[in-house]
Parts: structure tokens; sequence; C-alpha cells
């Protein structure tokens, strides 16, 4: 489902050059359910962001359901992300101006789907999260748990084959981030969705099927 | 995905509504400006009633009368050379001073000299100078008059509210007739309409009125009664050589015949002799006959007495250009500061959507979308405060007799500058927040 193949990335400034990752060569089969581990700053969330196409890596190729593709800057790699990938971000990211429901439907706005297909298909992923009857509220009315939810819903929303999580329980206490912990499992055996989480925690770590280490960059395990 | 953005804009202007109303201030105070210089500028120059020929039209409001004089400077100078004296002379001639006289028309000279050119359609003959005042019930009401011939109602497409303008048989018979305005009839009989049989008095005439007419409202028609010229008795300085309060207008068959009409009345120019009684001082009838547009330019900058060339018109042109040019981009490059600092708030957001599919040309898209949502409220309160500074302007008479009007067209090229607005104001900073990296803005880092 994912491959890299020696990925690499560095940032360089007129004076400092910072190499985030080094040889990163992982495969990903469909259906896994992989963690990545590390310490603050040993390029986890570099990573996860150069499998879900929003970073570019300095040397290597990712490559997401036998697609490797070159320039992410182009329409068709956007269609890609659209139609291929789901992201939960730490900070859930949900837009403050916009109802429940309508950011979950933001991924199906970028797709042929008519107003009223994508209500419903909203509708149905904020049931599967248990938040259907929040549909007309608004992220700052909600809970952090909820946030998080409206989250998944939305990276579930076009039934994408990988979703990619950045520490998705971050910033939610040990019973929100469980319950979160609970639909993505769900998501994976029941859907047989590919899941890649960043983590800080063992406890939800030790929950999926593989787990990987990062340390400076560089794959330890 | 339209209605969505439309939501969202309407979302986002209600978030802070602070920076909104500083926007909207500005898009709104700067179309309001610019509504009302366009209606000037149709008012003036547009082809809007009662001059909807104003692109066709030649006018010839006064005759010079010149005579160059010249001097002639003798030198002489003397040498003395072996005992011999040399005597060396030199005369060059000098212009010198000059007389000039400048003066409208009498209507006979006019008449004689300037009615018959085969490239008019049609001409009239007006002395808008005179003024009387008449009294009702003990207040004074100033009368402005203009005589005119008969053709006067058939270049000029004046509104008349009822009644009609006099015939050539009524001119011919010195029928003390009058056509007047709504505001004359207002102030004179208290009523600005079911006035015609009635009488008003004027220089010891009782003359009828046979029409009322909405007032003409441009600066060459700022008369508010209209009188046949064989009433006007007076008989100015310098009639016999041609002088008198008339000017000529000329309707050429169409905007491009203009040309052949100033080319006709230089013709005939050519072959005008000055009047015997005055060759003493003078030897040359000089006319200059005008564009309305030149003419209009002409007096607006007060440029030049000869600007055949149409100087006056091409640096007006210029001016307006500037002024709109500066009406549009100021603000315009304001509102482009307001929209960065604003976008790039949102700058999480736009990763988000780029995250989840959104190219760069939706991106772009988007935030236009918004931008014209905002400029479009904008507008609409603009052009609600334009019809104020409208109503205002013509209530308070700030512009004299020039009465402004508000027309489809000044509607459309309203609507085009609002449009273009919008765009430019939000093109640039959408622009630069479409090509961020997702990962630089999820993190809300500066551009």
């Amino acid at each position: 489902m994912i491959q890299l193949d020696n990925i690499n990335k560095v940032y360089r400034t007129k004076t400092i050059e910072t190499t985030a990752l080094q040889n990163i060569n992982f495969a990903v089969p469909k259906g896994e359910f992989l963690s990545i581990m590390g310490p603050s700053g040993c390029g986890k969330s570099t990573l996860l962001n150069i499998i879900g196409l929003l970073d570019e890596p300095s040397q290597g190729t990712v490559v997401i359901d036998g697609t490797s593709l070159k320039n992410y800057h182009t329409p068709a790699t956007a269609r890609f992300r659209n139609e291929k990938l789901g992201f939960i971000f730490q900070s859930f990211h949900l837009i403050p101006d916009l109802s429940v429901v309508d950011n979950v439907e933001l991924p199906l706005l970028y797709r042929k789907t008519s107003t009223k297909q994508r209500r419903s298909l909203a509708e149905a992923a904020l049931e599967s999260v248990g938040l259907k009857n929040r549909m007309s509220h608004f992220p700052s009315q909600l809970s952090g748990g909820q946030k998080q939810r409206v989250a998944i819903a939305r990276a579930i929303v076009g039934r994408p084959n990988i979703i990619l999580a950045d520490e998705p329980t971050g910033n939610l206490d040990s019973s929100m981030g469980n319950d979160v912990m609970d639909i993505l499992l769900g998501l994976n055996s029941e859907n047989d969705t590919t899941i890649v989480m960043v983590t800080h925690d063992e406890n939800m770590a030790k929950r999926t099927h593989k787990l990987m280490r990062l340390y400076d960059g560089s794959q330890v395990q | 995905m339209i209605s969505n953005y439309f939501k969202l804009a309407l979302r986002v202007l209600g978030r802070k509504k602070f920076f909104t109303a500083i926007s909207l201030f500005g898009i709104s105070f700067t179309l309001a400006i610019l509504m009302v210089l366009v209606s000037i500028m149709e008012t003036e120059v547009g082809n809007t009633k009662p001059l909807t020929n104003k692109s066709q039209m030649v006018i010839l409001t006064n005759m010079n009368l010149v005579k160059q004089f010249y001097d002639t400077i003798y030198t002489m100078d003397t040498l003395y050379t072996d005992g011999v004296v040399q005597i060396d002379s030199t005369f060059k001639v000098e212009e010198g001073g000059q007389n000039n006289s400048n003066n409208s028309f009498s209507y006979e000279y006019l008449e004689r000299n300037l009615s018959e050119m085969p490239s008019i359609k049609n001409r009239t003959f007006m002395n808008p100078t005179a003024s009387f005042n008449a009294y009702v019930n003990g207040s004074k009401v100033e009368l402005q008059v203009a005589y005119t011939d008969h053709n006067f109602w058939e270049v000029i497409d004046a509104e008349f509210i009822e009644g009609f303008g006099y015939a050539e048989s009524i001119v011919a018979q010195e029928e003390p007739v009058a056509v007047i305005t709504t505001a004359l009839s207002d102030q004179y009989f208290g009523k600005e309409s079911g006035v015609i049989g009635e009488y008003l008095e004027m220089d010891g005439n009782n003359l009828k009125i046979i029409g009322v007419i909405e007032p003409p409202g441009v600066s060459l028609l700022t008369a508010n009664i209209f009188v046949p010229y064989t009433m006007n008795q007076t008989v100015g300085r310098g009639a016999e050589i041609g002088f008198g309060g008339y000017m000529a207008i000329y309707e050429a068959h169409d905007p491009s015949g203009v040309q052949r009409v100033k080319d006709d009345i230089k013709f005939i120019n050519q072959s005008l002799e000055v009047h015997p009684s005055v060759q003493d001082d003078y030897n040359e009838v000089i006319l200059r006959p005008y564009s309305y547009y030149e003419l209009y330019a002409n007096q607006l900058l007060d440029l030049d007495e000869d600007d055949s060339t149409g100087k006056s018109l091409g640096v007006l042109k210029w001016i307006m250009l500037a002024l709109v040019l500066l009406f549009i981009l100021l603000p315009t490059l304001n509102l482009i500061n307001l929209n960065v600092s604003r976008i790039l708030e949102r700058s999480s957001e736009i990763g988000v959507r780029k995250a989840f599919g959104a190219s760069q040309s939706t991106i772009l898209g988007q935030f236009v979308i918004e931008n014209i949502v905002q400029t479009f409220l904008g507008g609409l309160i603009g052009m609600g405060l334009a019809f104020l500074f409208i109503y205002i302007i013509n209530d308070a008479k700030l512009l004299g007799d020039i009465i402004l009007k508000i027309n489809l067209r000044f509607f459309l090229i309203s609507f085009f500058v609002i449009l273009l607005f919008g765009i430019l104001s939000g093109l640039l900073p959408a622009w630069r927040m479409s090509k961020l990296q997702i990962v630089n803005a999820l993190k809300q880092t500066k551009i």
C-alpha cells in the first residue's frame, strides 16, 4: 500500500543544514495499523507529512497504492490526496467559520459530488463517530474529544484507503484518547483502512499492529 | 461549492466586525466618489438628455476681430574710416501690438453668414446671457433667459413635462410665448406643472407659457426660461459689426462629421470681411469652432483661448484617467494590504483544504469569490452613499445649475468598477496564499 525507498529530508538555510530524515525505508501493507514513535524532533511528523504528500523529500521515492508522484503541486496530486488519503491532525485543524457538518463535507467539495450526496455522506460519517446530533454546531462549541471525532469523520467521509494521524490523542485526556483510538481501531478492523499514526503514547502504540521507532531522523526499529 | 464559499465569506466577514467595517468603509466610500464622478462625466459629456447628441455638436461661441500692428525699427550706424563717413542703415519689421476684439454674434450675422453648410444636419442660434428679475408675492425670482430660434427644440432633446416648444411660425410672428423649467414654474406659479396658458411677465412683456421642461442641468444650458429670439428687442453695442449675445450650435450628421463642420466654418471664415465701420481698427475675422468636448475641456481647464488643436481635451482626458486610476488604485492597494493580513490568519485553513484535495486554482478561486462578496457588499453600500451624495449635490446646488442624473449606463459602469475592485484587491494576496506549502500553512508561519 505504502512504500518508502531511501527517503531523506534536509532543511537548508543560508548557514545551516539540518537533516530531519535519513535513509528511511519501509513498507506498509494494506490494512496495517502502523505507529511511529520517537522523541521530540526526531522527524516523526516530517515522515508523516512526506507519506501524506504534504511535504517533498529531498531524496527518495514515495509509492502509494502503486503510484509514485513526482510533482507535489499539480492538480493531479491534489486529486490523488483527496481520493486516497485522509488526515487527522493533533490540533484538529477544523475551520472555525464552518459548522461541524460543513467541516466534515470538506473533502467532498473537491469531488464531483452533488450537494445532497455530500450532506448524506457527511451525516453518515458523523453518525459513525457518534456526533450526528452536533451537526449544526461550530467547532468553538465542542470539547477537544468532540473536535477530534469531527476531524476523524472528515478524514473518513471520502472513504480513503489510507489515514494518516499525527498524534491524534496528543491534546486529549486519557478517556477521550481511548475513545479516539477505539474509533481508529474500528476503522482499521472493519473497513481494512490502512492507518499510519504518529504518537508519543506507548499505550496507544501497543494497541496497533506494528511499531516503528525513529531517532535523530533514522529508523531504529 | 460556490454556495459553500458564499456562506463562508459571510461568516468570515461577521467574525471580525471592526476589521470588516474598515474594509467595507474603504470600498464603499471610494466607490461612492467614483460613482459621483461617473455621474458628473455622464451628465457633462455623456450623450444624456437634453444633449443626447453631444458627440455630433460643433459650437461657435465667439468672433474675433484682429489687427496686428508691426513696428519698423531703423538702425543707423555711422562709421568714420580714413576720413570718410560711412553710413550703414538697416531696418527690421517686428510684431508690435494687436487690436483684438472678442464677442459673441448677433443673430442676423449668424443667419446671414453661418447658417447654411453642406455638412450640418441642423443648427440653432441661442443667446443664453440675458437675465431679469421678476417679483412674485414680494419675492424676487431670477429669470435666466435663453433667446432661441425654433430649431432649438430639434437640436436639443429637452424633457417636456407638458406642452411643447415654439414652432417656426410662432417665432416669425413674434408671438410672446415661453417655455420654462419645472423649477421656475414652481418658483413663479407655486407648482411644477399645470401652468400651460398662464402668463409670466418679463422685461415688459407678458409671455404665455406653452411648455414646461425638466431643468437641462448641464453647464451649456443654464437658462430657466426659453423665449423666441424675436422677443429680444435689445440691440447691443457692436450690432452693426456682427456682435451680439448669440452662439451657434451645429449638429453634424454623425460624430465623424464633426471635423467636416469645423472645416466648413473655417472655409466660410476665409471669406468674411471686417465691417467697413471698423476697418481702421481691425483687418481680420477669426472664427474658432469647437466640438462640444473641446469646448467643455477648454472652459474647464481655461488653458488657451485658441485651442483649435484640441489640446485642452487631450489634457482633460489625461487628468480624468489619472483621477480614475488614483481612485481605483490607492484603495485597491490598501485593500490588498488588508487582505494579505486577513488571509494570513487563515493559512492553516488553506493547509487543511490543500491537504484534503484543494488545488492551487481552487484556493485562488475561493478567496477571489470571498473578496468579490465583500466588495459587492461594499459596492451596495457605496451605491447607497452615491445616491445620497448625488441627492445632496443636486439639492444644495453644489455644482451650480448642473443636475446629476442616474441612468442604466451609470449602474453598469459602477457594477463593472465594483467587480474590478473585488478581483484586483483579492487576486494578489489570494495568489500568494494559494502557493503556500501545505506543511508551512499548517504551521501558520508567515510568508
